[in-house]
């Protein structure tokens, strides 16, 4: 399934830009290193890159930002979506990092 | 073409100020310590002959302006911390943040408006207790010491 999400805020540049329109799919499968869009019980939606840190424990990372402290942890059947192309300034692919 | 209120757009947040991610109590602490030592000068000030009853306006109206400051800066540092860092996790674990805060915003706003040193005592532990809050957050230790220089009162300080 897919769904459209619109970036706010400023924390994953320079990937991605305020206001940019993303397409992401439906998951349960956590991959390191992709672009996610996660509703959290007390930030909403959240679009952020996940990390792993440990094969069995993934966080939440900013890619203009180091460290992700205040950002949650997400854990493996968690449902969120992987945001695989990005509108704003022409169409790019989202890349694994 | 796709709106912003389409209800097919899900706005996923990417918030964060710059992101800098420093967050630290020691400036809120230091202009805590400020205030105290703003009256205390006032209070000298007071109690000896002045040159002139000019050069006593001149030193009070400073001595008012840097108090005033100082204060707002306490409320200012601990707003940030408490809106930008302080999260679910930590307000589960320290129930009581929401209370420490609004006190410190509460004994801010008296001593910007007195010259009470009670008032800024009170500021400064309870900044204090917010530190320790704070580091506690962080899994760093801290300690009570008194700081190195007027005001000379307990100050928490992180063991790093």
């Amino acid at each position: 399934m897919l769904r459209l999400f619109r970036v706010s805020g400023r924390s994953m540049l320079p990937t991605l830009r305020d206001g940019d329109l993303v397409i992401a799919w439906r998951s349960t499968r956590l991959r390191a290193g992709r672009i996610i869009c996660i509703d959290t019980t007390h930030e909403g939606w959240l679009i952020k890159r996940l990390r792993c840190r440990h094969p069995a424990r993934f966080y939440l990372d900013s890619d203009g930002q180091t460290g992700s402290e205040n950002l949650p942890t997400v854990h493996d059947g968690d449902l969120h979506y992987v945001a695989f192309i990005a509108f704003g300034r022409g169409i790019r692919w989202l890349q694994t990092r | 073409m796709i709106r912003q209120d389409d209800k097919l757009v899900t706005s996923a947040s990417a918030h964060c100020d710059v992101p800098c991610a420093i967050y630290d109590p020691a400036p809120l602490l230091i202009s805590a310590l400020t205030v105290v030592r703003m009256i205390d000068i006032m209070e000298e000030w007071m109690s000896h002959k002045p040159d002139s009853e000019l050069a006593l306006q001149n030193a009070l109206s400073r001595c008012v302006a840097q108090k005033e400051q100082h204060a707002e800066d306490v409320k200012h540092e601990v707003r940030v911390i408490w809106g930008d860092y302080l999260k679910a996790p930590q307000f589960e674990k320290h129930p009581n943040a929401h209370e420490l805060v609004h006190n410190i915003m509460l004994t801010g706003s008296k001593c910007k408006q007195g010259v009470d040193r009670a008032d800024a005592l009170k500021l400064v532990e309870l900044c204090n207790e917010f530190a320790e809050m704070f580091w506690e957050t962080k899994g760093v230790e801290t300690k009570r010491a008194v700081c190195p220089y007027k005001p000379s009162l307990e100050t928490v300080y992180p063991v790093l």
